[in-house]
């Protein structure tokens, strides 16, 4: 069945058609319906949305919130409009200006969960993290199992270092909406913290699968592939413990070792000296040689 | 929450002109600023990164503290034969290894100070600082500042 090109639908099919062609995310095609829309209505609401949440999709930026300007000129109260400005401006640096327009919102809209998450992400970005925290339980009140809220809330948690209400707040993001990307990233983050990444690295890969266009993505395989490769293994417990481990095992040999030594031949201090050197060596190198190689 | 809390929470939080909030260095930097350029090296990062954050006023008191326990510290290590407790403690000979095993626990301290900072920046993927020229700026300054205190704080 062959498609309709643009120019032979009328206005409303055409809509319709952009509505379908965008939920499919199959952006190039709705790009050209679009296109026809606004060349026969400039100033329509819905096309110009749309266009700016292409541009916004496909990281023209700057084009996007132009675009936005001209909707936001024809019906300043439009609501998707000043959501996707809020988004444009933080991703421009203008993070006062996202502000001043999540307040607004939050103002019209008092009861949305989505907007107190918006605003938390903004706070979460510019180190307001107890504020993040406010805005996340005033979501909560509002939404308590919505998936943006729950991972949110995650998210202050692992940055305060609260990890049982990170887990805690993130299985039931997982339970509940299992097929959601958040879902996914909540799951690799659990799997990391409990040492599991190679299960990680399979969630990651299945998440490519489903969103091959996402840098995000990609970025986070890569560095699971990195990890879990096997020459990684000896580095384990750096990977997993991190300075508290290096620090440890540098007292270890530091203090401990030469009071050890004393009881060993010379040729065993040797041995255990040059390992000892070899793996530091190893654990500078590898790691930042590996991703090149793979 | 009541319509007070909320207000409070739609006041706005950053001025105009708020950009992303500044990076510090990594906790790799710092400890390697510890590790070269012994504990005043990593107090003077860590003082780095609270003015980074602007939050020189409230760190303030952990720094000054940090800085008289490490002098405290020094004179011990120097004086330890002279010290009237400290024949009861077997010291190792390398005294040095000791001032770097002070600069780690300093580090540890100062990591503990910034780590909500440093947990947002990694979850978050934010690009860090250049570390060379402060960290080997920072360096040399410890370096300098524990020649001076052994050798002229605690002659």
């Amino acid at each position: 069945m062959t498609e309709t090109g643009p120019h032979e639908l009328e206005y409303d099919a055409l809509l319709e058609q952009v509505e379908l062609l965008m939920q499919r995310r199959r952006y190039d095609q709705a790009s050209r319906y679009i296109a026809e829309g606004l060349k026969r209505r400039p100033d329509s609401q819905p096309l110009l949305y749309y266009s700016a949440f292409l541009d916004w999709q496909q990281d023209r930026n700057a084009d996007a919130l132009g675009t936005v300007r001209r909707l936001l000129a024809i019906d300043p109260a439009d609501y998707p409009g000043r959501y996707l400005l809020a988004n444009l401006q933080a991703e421009l640096g203008d993070f006062a200006g996202s502000e001043q327009t999540w307040i607004s919102l939050l103002r019209d809209y008092p009861d949305s969960a989505s907007l107190y998450v918006g605003y938390g992400r903004l706070m979460l970005n510019t180190l307001n993290v107890d504020k993040a925290r406010r805005l996340v339980a005033e979501a909560m009140r509002r939404d308590p199992h919505d998936d943006e809220v729950l991972f949110l809330a995650g998210l202050c948690d692992l940055v305060d270092g609260r990890q049982s209400d990170a887990t805690k707040h993130l299985e039931t993001l997982i339970r509940h909406h299992p097929d959601k990307l958040a879902s996914g990233y909540a799951l690799i983050m659990l799997l990391e913290q409990r040492g599991r990444s190679r299960d990680a690295l399979r969630v990651a890969q299945q998440l490519l699968r489903a969103s091959p266009d996402s840098t995000t993505i990609l970025d986070v395989v890569r560095r699971l592939k990195v990890q879990t490769h096997w020459s990684m293994v000896p580095l384990y417990p750096i990977m997993r413990w991190g300075w508290p481990f290096a620090i440890g095992i540098w007292m270890v040999m530091a203090f401990l070792f030469p009071v050890v030594a004393k009881g060993l031949s010379s040729q065993v201090v040797i041995g255990i000296t040059v390992t000892w050197f070899v793996y530091c060596l190893y654990s500078w190198v590898w790691p930042r040689l590996l991703p090149r190689l793979i | 929450m009541t319509q007070n809390n909320i207000d409070d929470l739609l006041t706005p939080t950053l001025s105009p002109g708020a950009g992303q909030a500044p990076a510090i260095y990594s906790l790799t930097a710092s400890m390697l600023t510890a590790f070269f350029g012994g504990p005043f090296a990593v107090i003077a990062l860590t003082a780095v990164n609270s003015w980074r954050l602007d939050q020189v006023r409230r760190d303030i008191p952990v720094l000054a503290l940090l800085a008289t326990a490490t002098i405290g510290m020094l004179f011990l290590l120097v004086r330890a034969d002279q010290v009237p407790l400290m024949p009861f403690v077997e010291l190792p000979d390398d005294r040095a290894l000791l001032i770097k095993a002070w600069a780690l626990a300093v580090f540890g301290v100062s990591a503990l100070l910034h780590q909500r900072f440093q947990r947002n920046m990694s979850f978050s993927a934010t690009p860090r600082p250049n570390p060379w020229p402060a960290g080997i700026g920072c360096v040399l300054i410890g370096i300098v500042m524990t020649r001076f205190v052994i050798d002229v704080v605690t002659p």
